[in-house]
Order: structure tokens, then C-alpha cells, then sequence
């Protein structure tokens, strides 16, 4: 072979390899973006295949079951919604904890209240000496028996449409108890708005004689002397009055503000708000029933003297300075004739109401 | 008041608190949707087997197809 | 004995309403109540389905459960009635209900509701006489006294909706779902068949 023929050789190969590089470079140029396409396509037929192994129907029905909204021609309340299971939820709770709990509750106090009385005994007046102090003013005595007043019978009232199933039908026979419930139902209904005006205008008179002092986790510690025989220093108000004071406020602001969502249902509320209210309504009424029994005990039979200061508005001052030591202090630090010219807490507290 | 008397009433009182815990379940189970709390299944084991799970995919891809 | 059932076929209903009008008509039921309603759900898009829903008369029924004068009662045929003399209006069966079946006549401040009303598979009240003037007042006509099916069902144009003894009715759409050989509509689909989405 001649040098030439190599060199001709040579250069056909740099060609031919020049060529099939641009036609590679072409093709490449044209087909690579392509892929693009073809994974998408490749992923697009895997989720299809793994879409076709599941029913799409299965998440479906559970989400109605959940609650879904849908669509209807027919105008009402939530009438969009297929399934409410909330329902249910307050069903179990309302029946279950909020009625059984409640009731061994109240009752439970009323037993302890019973077993404290036979056993142990109220507070007896040591002594009795016939000199009056004016404790409660004629309004607050009428703020406080139109408060009682309407709390027992909205208590009974309300009572009655929790456990009055269980307890006044067997007694009453179903239309009896109809005919009960048919008249206790509006009562409970428009009684409500009264209870909640006096409520807000009891605990805005009374908010200041119910401020916690430093003295009164001492009463606490002593139970009120109720078991020791002491009488622990106490204000105007003792510290279990003042517990029954707040416990009043927090249960009574959670008993209207739910009540207001059953009592307007021409409001539109939703049925979870209703359900959620009425069992905020019932634990909120049960735990200050609770109370309130306790409360009716210590101010009647529990503490001799008690009940005919809420009653004619003056106490015996022997009374005062055995429950109410700093109070009576004060009183008498106040002015020389306490006895009709009111007592001091008492006074600035009708001056911020 | 009378010894018996105040005997019967605790005693009355203590019934009607140890009655009222009959009343309905404290802690019932309370259900949400699409969360499963019952007792578990033993009919899921079976499915767990390879011929099982054939079979029940040949039917599904027989008939439960969305129309 | 039969215990009564609904049924819906939401691949049949197509949402007429005809058993809302039909129940309405046939029972004189006041203004604002409806005691059918169709619900269509994913209104307008693919996968939509209509399902027609009432009382379902459940075995174990809530309205029934927390109602405070306890009016409620379920018949020999398992359908769920209720004493229009004994309701109180409280509202509760309306809380606890989860489709929505009890309403009220009225809806006013202060919890005024009125007497509930609610779908009584066609089968009045607890009146002593079938049919009596003062039954047909209160719960309309009482078709099942009659040997008759709820008129909702009867007058379904596309026999979607399904009324009467549970075993039959399961029994014809079991049929159905074969021969069209669709999926049943199930629950559990993805406990069964062990498959995720």
C-alpha cells in the first residue's frame, strides 16, 4: 500500500465518523427532549394501574360518613348534610358520663351532707348576745332569694329533662310526665333569661367581698372549723363562700352562654354547637347543684344564726364573731352604731355595682 | 329526730348514690368517622396468604372495575 | 318478622325529588317540614351521586335513646314511631339524629319548635284506629294499615328507592349489583381487600 491510498483511507474514516456523529447529535437533539414525555407517560401508567387497584368509591362513602356537605333543592337546617355522626358522640356522653357522673354527684353531696348533720353536727351559735349587725342590705336580700328562687326551679326543671326519664316516668306514667315536661320545658326556657339577669347582677354586687385574701387558706386548711372546733379568720365572706362565689361565676357563665345556643334555634346554629352546649350545659348545672346543696345545708341547719341574717338582714353579733371575726372587726372600726348603718364592704360594693 | 330515723335516711341516701352509678356507661367509646375501634379481625389474617390475595384481585379485576 | 327498611340505589336515583313531592303531597305535612330530602354529593363533577334519605328506622335508635319524655317507639315491622301527644318539642331527637330526620314546624326564640314531625315509613301513629281523622292529622296517611308501601318508594321513577321487609329489599339489590356487575358500594373495600389508593 502506498502512502498516498493510507492518507485517502484515513481521511474517509475521519468522514464517515464525522457524519455519523452529526447524524447522532441530530437524532439526539431531536429525541432527547422527547424523554421528557415518555417518563411522565411511564408514570402516568403506573398511577393508573395502581388507581384501578383500589375503589375509588372507598374514601368516598367515608367522607359523607364524616360529614360531608353535598347538595339539596329542600331548604332547612344542615339539610346538605347526608351523615351527622356527631350525634352519636353526644348521645354516649350525654346517657353515659354527663347523667351517671351527675347524679352520683349530687347525690353523693346531699349523702355527705346528711352524714355530716347526723354524725358530726352544724355549727351551733356559742353564744347569743342580742346585739344585731346589719349583714345584708333589703336589695341583696332580694337579689338573693330571686336567684334561689329561680335556681330551684330551673334546677328541678332541668333535672327533670335529664334524669326524669329514668326516675318520674316509672312514677308518673309517660303522659303524666308529658304533661310535666310539656309545662317544665317553657318554664325552664323563659325563666332562663330572668336567672341570667339576676346571676349577672348578683356577681357584679358581690364581686368585691369575694376576692381572695391571704387569710382564707387558712379557713381552707381548718375546713372552716367545721370538724376542729376552731374559727379560722374570714372576711365579709368566708373562703368557702368564696369558692361557691367563683365556682358560681365559671359554672354560670358556661350554663348561659350554652343555653343561649339551644334556647335560639332560630339563630341557625349548627347541630355540633347544640350537642357541644348541651353538654357544657349539663356538666356546668350538675357541678353547681352540687354546690348549691352544699350551700343550702351551711346556710339553714349547718350554721345556727345563718339563715335569719339572709332573712331580716341582721345578725347576732355573737354569730358574727364566731364566723365572720375580721368582718365584724371592721364593722365596728367603721362606726359606733353599726348596727344600722351597714357594714363597710358591704357599702363600696353597692358603690361599684 | 329518732336514731332509726336518721339510720333509714343515710341508708336511703347511700342506695340512691350507689343506684345512680348504674344509670349508663362512665366511659363509653366514643366513635369518629373512619377510625376503628373495635375488636380486631381474625378474618384479616386470611387475607394475608398470596392465593387469597390473587383471588380477590382476579375478581376485582373481573367485575369491580368504575364503570 | 319483617323489619322495614329504605334503600337507596344511588346509581339509579337522578335526583327527580319525585319522593319529596310524593311524600309532601300524601301526607299534608306543614310548611317547612320535609320529611324525604335527596342529597347530591360531589354535585357537578364526575363520581356525583344522588342518595334520597329519610328516617332511616334504626334498630338501635338515637333519637329514641335521648328523647327526655321518651315518645318513641318501634313497631312489630321495626319501624320507628313517635307519640306527637308525649313530644315536648325539646329538640333533642333533631341533636342526636345523624340524617337530619326530625323537624320541627316551627323554629322560634326561646326553643319554641312545635311538635316533632318525621318520616313514619307510611305508617301514621299511635292512634287506636287506623286512618282515623285525628291520625291522618298528626302523621299523615297510614299506608302500611292498608298492606301498601311508603308512597316514596311506590312512585320512585327509576326505582331507586327501596322500601319494605329488609331481607327482600337486600335481596333485590344484591340482584341489581350482580348483574350489573359494579362494585357494591360498600364500606371496608380497602380491610378487604387490603389495597390503597
Amino acid at each position: 500500500m502506498s502512502d498516498a491510498q493510507a492518507t485517502e483511507g484515513k481521511r474517509a474514516r475521519r468522514f464517515k465518523a464525522m457524519l455519523w456523529s452529526i447524524v447522532v447529535i441530530a437524532v439526539g437533539s431531536m429525541t432527547l427532549p422527547l424523554a421528557g414525555y415518555l417518563y411522565t407517560a411511564a408514570v402516568q401508567a403506573q398511577e393508573q394501574a395502581a388507581g384501578d387497584a383500589a375503589n375509588p368509591r372507598s374514601e368516598y362513602w367515608r367522607e359523607v360518613r364524616g360529614g360531608m356537605a353535598g347538595y339539596t333543592a329542600v331548604v332547612g337546617q344542615e339539610t346538605d348534610v347526608l351523615i351527622q355522626s356527631r350525634g352519636q358522640v353526644w348521645r354516649e356522653i350525654r346517657g353515659g358520663p354527663v347523667a351517671t357522673l351527675g347524679a352520683i354527684l349530687v347525690l353523693g353531696v346531699i349523702l355527705a351532707v346528711l352524714t355530716f348533720h347526723f354524725t358530726k353536727g352544724g355549727a351551733k351559735l356559742e353564744h347569743r348576745t342580742g346585739k344585731k349587725v346589719l349583714r345584708w342590705s333589703a336589695l341583696d336580700r332580694v337579689l338573693h332569694w330571686y336567684n334561689a328562687t329561680l335556681f330551684i326551679i330551673l334546677a328541678i326543671t332541668g333535672m327533670s329533662m335529664l334524669w326524669g326519664r329514668a326516675v318520674l316516668i316509672p312514677v308518673l306514667g309517660k303522659e303524666g310526665f308529658a304533661a310535666y315536661a310539656a309545662f317544665a320545658k317553657p318554664v325552664h326556657d323563659y325563666l332562663a333569661l330572668f336567672f341570667a339577669v339576676g346571676l349577672i347582677v348578683i356577681v357584679l354586687k358581690w364581686f368585691k367581698r369575694n376576692i381572695w385574701a391571704s387569710y382564707d387558706k387558712e379557713w381552707l386548711k381548718n375546713l372552716g372549723g367545721s370538724f376542729n372546733g376552731t374559727h379560722p379568720p374570714a372576711g365579709f365572706a368566708n373562703a368557702g363562700e368564696k369558692l361557691y362565689f367563683w365556682a358560681l361565676v365559671i359554672t354560670g357563665t358556661g350554663i348561659v352562654v350554652s343555653g343561649f345556643y339551644m334556647l335560639f334555634p332560630n339563630l341557625g346554629f349548627t347541630r355540633e354547637a347544640m350537642q357541644n352546649a348541651n353538654v357544657i350545659h349539663g356538666i356546668s348545672s350538675l357541678v353547681i347543684i352540687a354546690f348549691a346543696c352544699g350551700h343550702i345545708y351551711l346556710g339553714t341547719a349547718g350554721t345556727e344564726g345563718a339563715l335569719e341574717g339572709m332573712w331580716t338582714g341582721e345578725v347576732d353579733e355573737g354569730w358574727a364573731k364566731q364566723h365572720h371575726g375580721l368582718w365584724l372587726e371592721e364593722v365596728k372600726k367603721q362606726g359606733a352604731a353599726p348596727a344600722r348603718e351597714g357594714d363597710a364592704s358591704g357599702t363600696s360594693a353597692t358603690a361599684s355595682a | 329526730m329518732k336514731t332509726s330515723t336518721v339510720k333509714l335516711t343515710v341508708c336511703v341516701a347511700a342506695t340512691l348514690v350507689a343506684l345512680a352509678g348504674c344509670y349508663g356507661p362512665v366511659f363509653p367509646t366514643v366513635y369518629e368517622p373512619g377510625e376503628y375501634k373495635g375488636a380486631s379481625d381474625p378474618l384479616l389474617k386470611t387475607h394475608a396468604t398470596a392465593e387469597s390475595k390473587q383471588a380477590l384481585q382476579q375478581r376485582f379485576t373481573t367485575s369491580q372495575t368504575d364503570r | 318478622m319483617a323489619r322495614m327498611k329504605f334503600l337507596c340505589d344511588s346509581e339509579r336515583c337522578i335526583e327527580c325529588n319525585g319522593c319529596v313531592t310524593a311524600c309532601k303531597n300524601e301526607h299534608e305535612v306543614p310548611w317547612g317540614v320535609n320529611r324525604r330530602r335527596v342529597v347530591t354529593l360531589d354535585d357537578g363533577v364526575p363520581g356525583e351521586r344522588s342518595i334520597s334519605v329519610a328516617c332511616m328506622h334504626c334498630t338501635d335508635a338515637p333519637c329514641a335513646a335521648v328523647c327526655p319524655v321518651d315518645c318513641f317507639y318501634t313497631t312489630d315491622d321495626g319501624i320507628v314511631l313517635h307519640d306527637k301527644d308525649l313530644c315536648i318539642g325539646c329538640g333533642y331527637c333533631f341533636y342526636a339524629c345523624p340524617f337530619g330526620a326530625p323537624q320541627y314546624p316551627q323554629k322560634e326564640a326561646f326553643g319554641v319548635r312545635g311538635k316533632m314531625d318525621k318520616c313514619t315509613f307510611c305508617a301514621g301513629g299511635p292512634e287506636g284506629k287506623d286512618n282515623s281523622e285525628e291520625e291522618r292529622h298528626k302523621y299523615g296517611r297510614n299506608r302500611i294499615a292498608e298492606g301498601k308501601l311508603p308512597l316514596c318508594a311506590e312512585m320512585c321513577s327509576t326505582k331507586a328507592l327501596l322500601a319494605g321487609d329488609g331481607d327482600m329489599v337486600a335481596d333485590i339489590y344484591r340482584e341489581r349489583v350482580l348483574k350489573r356487575s359494579g362494585r357494591p358500594q360498600t364500606w371496608g373495600w380497602d380491610t378487604a381487600y387490603q389495597e390503597k389508593s
